[in-house]
């Protein structure tokens, strides 16, 4: 076969100036190695974030405040936004109307907490019982938060497991006192860890009466209320139900309705929008690459006018040497790749899962490499086409 | 006679620009089987753009070359570049071996652009052609290891490695010490009258003329006279 032999003369020609192949390859090695990391670290976070939002339990209509036609912007903007804020007293009502749902209501602060000499910063949320059954709150130890605990507004809390390892380590802070906020508070129990979204420990946290977080703080609003039928009742028909009873108490749809699907949908759009975005740099990358290719290429065709010449004058036509050359492209480039290849798999298999959860996929290998092999090419054809033409008669007299 | 070669009228026009340098301005030629003839004549006469021509390294402005009778003034890259694979050998003043490759590799360079062939033969017959060359033990070393006289015989043997029906030689000698030279016209003497191989040498020293059958001189992009060598000298005979 021709093409092998032509093949040969470009390894060839490569391994002749190892150093200089390897310059014009790194373009394409970075790119690549950037794209599979960009990738595995995008699936990786939508992987964890969807089955996160998944472990938040099924059938979960989510009531945000403000009316939002568009989700995005409604979680973008923020809540605080909004004119007639939800209340605890909303959550209470419902509570009333709804006997047969549970209803949990979520606010946050950002909560300094002490115990002995040591203090951390750790996310405040206040909640009622129902959480238990709502959220995905498990305990490990302890016990859960009791009406009592709700509508007497006491100082009692529930550590989350990040929380209780900094603190307190392997002992158990069941009945222990810490301070929230400089407000003494007493340990009543330990949730089981549920892991991480991307960087975002979601054990992390301190949970306690929303009653007594809102006496503490003095607001009066809450940023989610969540709620989940005991019975048969189908999601949305609580939705429609929730949706009607507080339009008659607020006066008017200042609210948001949501399930944990249209949040599935809004995560995947979220992690879909920011792995696009930073493929468009790692692209960036390559097309970078490619022009060192080209660059390096039309210097080698200068380089070896002579050798063209010589390989012309004993019976090269001018495809084999349009072949040869856009073979050396194609070589540094796909060899780039595959480097690129196993830089990117090794950085994204160190990446420690809890940091950032990534995940490989073939399809970003076969995408990188071909990619890679198509830079090569695209970039590689301009020289080729040149040492392809050039005249023989100019190019044996050239020194 | 047995004619290889029938050029008639041959001219040649660089152009630069808006201007055109007439390189040669109506030249005709026939070369028969079997022929060693020279072309001579000083710098800047033609002698090459003819050599390029005949050599199908390059297509004539106008006139009519017909090689083993066949027109090949008017083909395309690819039908010049498989005739000069087949039918031509080169040997050039700048011995133009590919500095990376071996010897070896070298002299099979030609053959490795033909689709058909079979490089393992191909080496066989080069090891044969370089051993009567006198440089087999030679065969893995790179043209930088060579002497002069050394690198010009492996081109030699490229140029034969295809059982050319002709081979070209520009100023074979040109760049040797006048010992070395003369071996390497003894080489090319002893191709055509032992092997019978049909050779055109251009150089513009006389001394290298006296063992040719014909010279032919050229001048200003004619021809300006050619000469049948009554006297065909031996190598021992060549003067400087």
């Amino acid at each position: 076969m021709k093409i092998v032999r032509i093949m040969k003369m470009s390894l060839n020609s490569l391994k002749i100036n190892k150093m200089r192949t390897f310059l014009s390859m790194l373009g394409v090695i970075v790119g690549v190695a950037s794209l599979i990391l960009i990738t595995s670290v995008g699936y990786g976070a939508q992987h964890a974030i969807l089955s996160n939002i998944e472990s938040l339990g099924s059938n979960v209509v989510i009531v945000t405040p403000g009316q939002k036609t568009n989700l995005f912007r409604a979680v973008m903007s923020g809540t605080s936004t909004a004119l007639k804020p939800l209340t605890y007293e909303d959550v209470k009502y419902l509570k009333r109307k709804l006997p047969d749902a549970r209803i949990s209501p979520e606010s946050r602060i950002n909560a300094s907490v002490k115990y002995g000499n040591s203090t951390i910063s750790t996310s405040g949320i206040g909640t009622n019982v129902d959480a238990f059954f709502v959220s995905n709150y498990t305990l490990a130890s302890g016990r859960r938060f009791t009406d009592q605990d709700i509508d007497g507004y006491r100082n009692v809390c529930i550590l989350g497991a990040t929380t209780k390892d900094s603190l307190f380590g392997n002992t158990d802070p069941t009945g222990q006192y810490v301070k929230i906020n400089d407000i003494k508070y007493l340990v009543i129990g330990v949730l089981k860890p549920v892991g991480s979204i991307g960087m975002m420990d979601l054990d992390d946290i301190i949970v306690m009466p929303i009653t007594t977080l809102q006496a503490h703080t003095g607001k009066k609003d809450v940023q989610v209320i969540y709620a989940k039928a005991m019975d048969d009742m189908p999601m949305d028909v609580l939705g429609a139900r929730i949706k009607s009873l507080l339009i008659v108490r607020h006066g008017s749809e200042n609210f948001s309705i949501n399930s944990e699907q249209q949040y599935v949908d809004l995560a995947t759009d979220v992690t879909n929008t920011f792995t696009l975005m930073l493929t468009a740099i790692g692209s960036i990358a390559l097309i970078v690459g490619g022009i060192g290719i080209m660059n390096i290429m039309l210097a080698s065709v200068a380089e070896r006018t002579r050798e063209i010449g010589i390989r012309k004058a004993v019976g090269a036509k001018n495809r084999d040497v349009l072949l040869q050359f856009l073979m050396e492209s194609t070589l540094i480039s796909g060899s780039g790749g595959i480097i690129g290849i196993i830089i990117g798999v090794v950085l994204s298999l160190l990446i420690p899962q809890s940091f950032i959860p990534t995940s490989i996929t073939t399809t970003s290998i076969i995408v990188g490499f071909s990619v890679a092999v198509f830079i090569g090419i695209f970039f590689g054809v301009y020289p080729a086409k040149k040492a392809a033409q050039l005249n023989p008669v100019e190019a044996l007299r050239y020194e | 006679m047995n004619e290889i070669i029938r050029a008639e009228n041959l001219t040649k026009t660089y152009r630069f620009g808006e201007s055109g340098v007439k390189a040669l301005r109506g030249v005709s030629i026939n070369i028969n089987k079997g022929e060693l003839v020279s072309i001579i004549g000083p710098s800047g006469s033609g002698k090459s753009t003819l050599m390029h021509l005949l050599g199908c390294l390059d297509t004539p402005t106008s006139g009519k070359y017909l090689l083993e009778g066949k027109d090949v003034s008017k083909l395309n890259d690819t039908q010049l570049a498989n005739i000069r694979n087949k039918k031509i050998g080169f040997v050039f003043q700048m011995f133009n071996l590919l500095p990376h490759l071996t010897v070896l590799d070298n002299v099979i360079l030609p053959v490795v652009y033909n689709a058909k062939s079979n490089l393992r033969e191909a080496e066989r017959k080069a090891m044969k052609l370089l051993e009567s060359a006198g440089i087999k033990e030679r065969a893995k070393h790179l043209p930088a290891q060579l002497s002069g006289g050394e690198r010009q015989r492996v081109a030699i043997v490229r140029a034969l490695i295809n059982d050319p029906l002709i081979v070209f030689a520009d100023e074979p000698t040109g760049n040797l010490d006048s010992k070395t030279g003369l071996e390497i016209i003894k080489i090319l003497k002893e191709l055509n009258e032992e092997r019978g191989v049909t050779e055109i040498i251009v150089t513009h020293d006389p001394s290298i003329t006296q063992f040719t059958h014909r010279i032919i001189h050229i001048k200003d992009g004619f021809i300006e006279k050619e000469v049948e060598n009554g006297h065909i000298a031996n190598v021992g005979e060549i003067k400087k």
